[in-house]
């Protein structure tokens, strides 16, 4: 079956998509949800000043293991945030036409989790009141910022990242912000009014708009790639066993894909669920992204054993103490077998399958199980090398995070879900204009008696 | 000339109306097409429009973002010098992650600034006006500007417009962007000069100060001499004869300076230059400036005075009494001789 545009005039897509926006007000079970996500947002906030104060005793950190979950989860929610790139971007250049439906879904996961990812290296810090010694701009001190570290690479690929993604976000957003501002009521009004800058729709105006997001796709797709690579250097340019590793740049790029586009899944269905669109996110949409989908597992795979298979081949001893520690210590072999399991055998055996991948739920609980695979692959990688490669050997602890760093990460994923859930209310959560002009552009002609779909390019 | 606006609920409805006009002999400048989604461009002829130069300004400030970012990431290297083993280093291959991203941030800066600017030049020529809504609930609109807006009106009826309505000349008001000031040199700044004026900042970690001398002077010597100590933030301090009266008990060898190079290298060269000569990446910042070891004024300094001197550390210099071994100090001493000694 192939794609096929939604069988709505423009009014009806409009109408679909504000739902989100102008429909009754919440429920009070989603208001109870929303101070829950607050309360727990508002613990970790408290408890990150009260680890500023006390000092860094209170997470589980001490030797020989200095990186813990928060390193993990800045890691993890800097893969997330690749979903919003890898759609948006990869698949205009591309010009898949059923991209439409989900482009704005994936970059508003960027805008949330690029934040909470950010804050993390924050957090680590010892003194985060120094924060500012990062950013390079003429000071009395007349020091610059040392260039050699990859904690600078990080900043400046990961500031360039949120910057262009959320001007991407934001162009792409200009359209419907003029479109839906005559019906706008109150603040949203006045919101509207002055986010679309006047927009009026024509034609001219258009082409503009796809020039900037044509350029905006390209300039992106370099950024992206670059950003989880120096990630990625953070550990590969140590002397680590676990960490030292050619194929880290690679590897971590397309686990960073690879769970973007489940967290894609998981919100696309949770979307579904609460806000209808049942017309305009479709099973063949999961098809289509499944297939993706299958493409990255496969992809991850042949990285994920190409990190361990030289070391294994050449019996290098530390790599291969390594991954004993990995596949056979106590207790945390189990998460790393529960990881090979949720990425690597659960998702290649299913997705293979037409079927499944056309099935909302299971698709769903699929791309769950992805994404607590890939936080566990991040945790394992961050906290066993520096375990494992122990060379004094004078400390025999094993790394436990703290309640202290368990409600801080909590908190980001409090965090991310309360603003997506904000978002979605105060802005329409699908491209408009996008939907409509798939809708103009598909011709249907009669081939040999049946109808085949297809669309008149866009450039 | 009249002004009018008419609505379609469908595309295509509104594409036929456009295409009317123009067989009318509407000329297409006076319509202006408006939609919530971009129509196909081969169906509508340009409405005043002047070329797009978007892309060559990105490509433009693409290469004056890595400019910027090499400059940075090199200005800086050779600005400030990381010295390892005493010889400065700037890192080429990490220039290029600066570069790269730089270049990228500003091409993605520029893209939206020439969308705004590109947008701006379109809407001079075809300013807005207040009525100039864009069209509400997924509709499209078309509107002429015309001396025959009134004929137009009539063809536009007949094609099946949901409204047709007579608009009013109105001007909009233009937007105006709040100036930013830079207020980096009236925030309060410590003087190299001035002795006390700032408070030292929270979280701050002070230097062994004259206080803590004081006490050194005694342990160094095995007694105190009040009024000398006065004269310590001098740079010529009455040295006690004790000091005048010790011996090198290092003798001076290659591997003794080879030793002094790698402490010099790591503690003294960002004061004191990679020569000795008392012009590192921050000398200029002290006021008495530090000494130039190479001068003979230093040179004649007996072994026992030049260790003293570290050990204490006089004027801004700071204590080496309990970061370095008294070996080690020696070591240093033996290196200060090689840097004359041929």
């Amino acid at each position: 079956m192939s794609f096929k545009a939604p069988d709505l005039s423009i009014k009806q897509i409009y109408d679909e998509v504000m739902t989100t926006v102008l429909g009754p007000r919440p429920k009070m079970a989603t208001l109870l949800l929303m101070i829950i996500l607050a309360a727990i947002v508002l613990h970790g906030v408290f408890q990150f000043f009260r680890q500023s104060f006390v000092g860094l005793g209170v997470t589980g950190l001490t030797m020989p293991v200095y990186w813990g979950i928060y390193i993990a989860t800045f890691v993890f929610w800097i893969g997330v945030a690749h979903a919003g790139a890898l759609i948006s971007a990869i698949l205009r250049i591309t010009g898949a036409e059923w991209k439409s439906s989900i482009t704005r879904i994936a970059e508003v996961i960027t805008l949330f989790t690029l934040p909470a990812a950010a804050s993390f290296p924050f957090i680590h810090m010892g003194r985060p009141g120094l924060f500012y010694y990062l950013i390079p701009y003429p000071n009395n001190r007349l020091i610059w910022p040392n260039f050699k570290s990859p904690l600078m690479w990080d900043f400046f690929a990961i500031s360039t990242y949120f910057i262009g993604s959320v001007l991407f976000l934001y162009v792409t957003l200009i359209p419907d912000l003029g479109t839906a501002r005559p019906n706008m009521k109150g603040w949203r009004k006045t919101l509207y009014t002055i986010l679309s800058f006047g927009w009026r729709g024509t034609a001219e105006e258009w082409k503009r708009v796809k020039e900037a997001a044509a350029l905006f796709s390209v300039l992106i797709l370099p950024v992206v790639i670059s950003v989880h690579t120096i990630v990625s250097w953070d550990f590969a340019m140590q002397l680590v066993p676990g960490w030292h590793s050619e194929v880290f740049g690679p590897y971590f790029f397309v686990g960073a894909l690879y769970s973007g586009v489940a967290a894609v899944f998981t919100v696309m269905t949770l979307l579904k669920w609460r806000c209808g669109f049942k017309d305009l996110i479709t099973p063949i949409h999961y098809d289509m992204l499944g297939r993706v989908f299958l493409a990255l597992g496969l992809a991850w795979a042949y990285l994920f054993f190409n990190d361990f298979l030289p070391g294994y081949y050449s019996n290098e001893p530390d790599k291969m103490a390594y991954f004993r520690y990995l596949a056979f210590s106590h207790p945390y072999s189990v998460l790393f077998w529960l990881m090979f399991l949720t990425n690597f055998v659960l998702p290649i055996a299913c997705l293979s399958f037409k079927g499944f991948r056309m099935s909302t739920v299971p698709m769903f609980l699929l791309s769950i199980g992805v994404n607590v695979g890939m936080y566990i692959e991040r945790v394992l990688i961050v906290f066993c090398g520096t375990q494992v490669y122990n060379p004094l050997a004078r400390n025999v602890t094993v790394y436990v995070p703290s309640f202290t760093e368990i409600s801080i990460v909590a908190a980001t994923f409090a965090g991310v879900t309360l603003g997506y859930m904000l978002f979605i209310r105060a802005f329409p959560i699908l491209p408009i204009w996008e939907l409509a002009e798939t809708k103009i552009r598909q011709t249907v002609r009669e081939i040999a008696g049946k109808k085949v779909y297809y669309f008149k390019s866009g450039e | 000339m009249g002004r009018i606006c008419a609505e379609f609920a469908e595309p295509d409805e509104a594409l036929a109306a456009h295409r009317a006009l123009l067989d009318e002999g509407i000329p297409s400048q006076d319509i202006e097409i408006r939609s919530p989604c971009p129509l196909p461009e081969e169906a509508i002829p340009p409405h005043r429009s002047h070329p797009m130069r978007m892309r060559n300004w990105v490509r433009f400030f693409w290469i004056c973002g890595a400019i910027g970012g090499f400059a940075l990431a090199a200005g800086s290297q050779l600005d400030f010098k990381i010295f390892t083993g005493g010889h400065p280093l700037v890192s080429l291959p990490i220039d290029v992650i600066i570069v790269y991203e730089c270049a990228m941030l500003t091409g993605l800066i520029t893209t939206l600034t020439f969308f705004f600017i590109e947008t701006r030049r379109y809407r001079k020529m075809c300013p807005p006006r207040e009525e100039d809504l864009p069209v509400a609930e997924g509709h499209v609109a078309l509107v002429v500007e015309s001396e025959e807006a009134e004929r137009a009106a009539g063809i536009l009826r007949q094609r099946g417009a949901r409204s047709v309505a007579t608009l009013a000349f109105l001007v909009l008001f233009l937007l105006a962007f709040p100036g930013c000031t830079v207020r980096m040199r009236t925030q309060p700044v410590i003087k190299s000069t001035a002795r006390e004026g700032v408070a030292q900042p929270r979280g701050t970690v002070t230097m062994p100060g004259l206080d803590e001398r004081k006490h050194l002077y005694g342990t160094v010597l095995g007694y105190a001499i009040p009024e000398q100590v006065r004269e310590l933030d001098k740079k010529d301090v009455i040295v006690p004869t004790a000091v005048m009266r010790m011996k090198n008990p290092v003798p001076y060898s290659a591997r003794s300076v080879q030793r002094g190079r790698e402490i010099f290298g790591e503690l003294c060269v960002l004061c004191h230059g990679v020569k000795g000569k008392g012009d590192g990446p921050v000398a200029d910042e002290f006021q008495p400036i530090p000494a130039d070891l190479t001068d003979p004024v230093t040179q004649q300094k007996v072994d026992g005075e030049l260790f003293w001197r570290i050990t204490i550390g006089p004027s801004s210099m700071p204590s080496f009494y309990d970061r370095l071994t008294a070996e080690d100090r020696f070591h240093l001493v033996n290196f200060i001789r090689s840097l004359t000694r041929k």
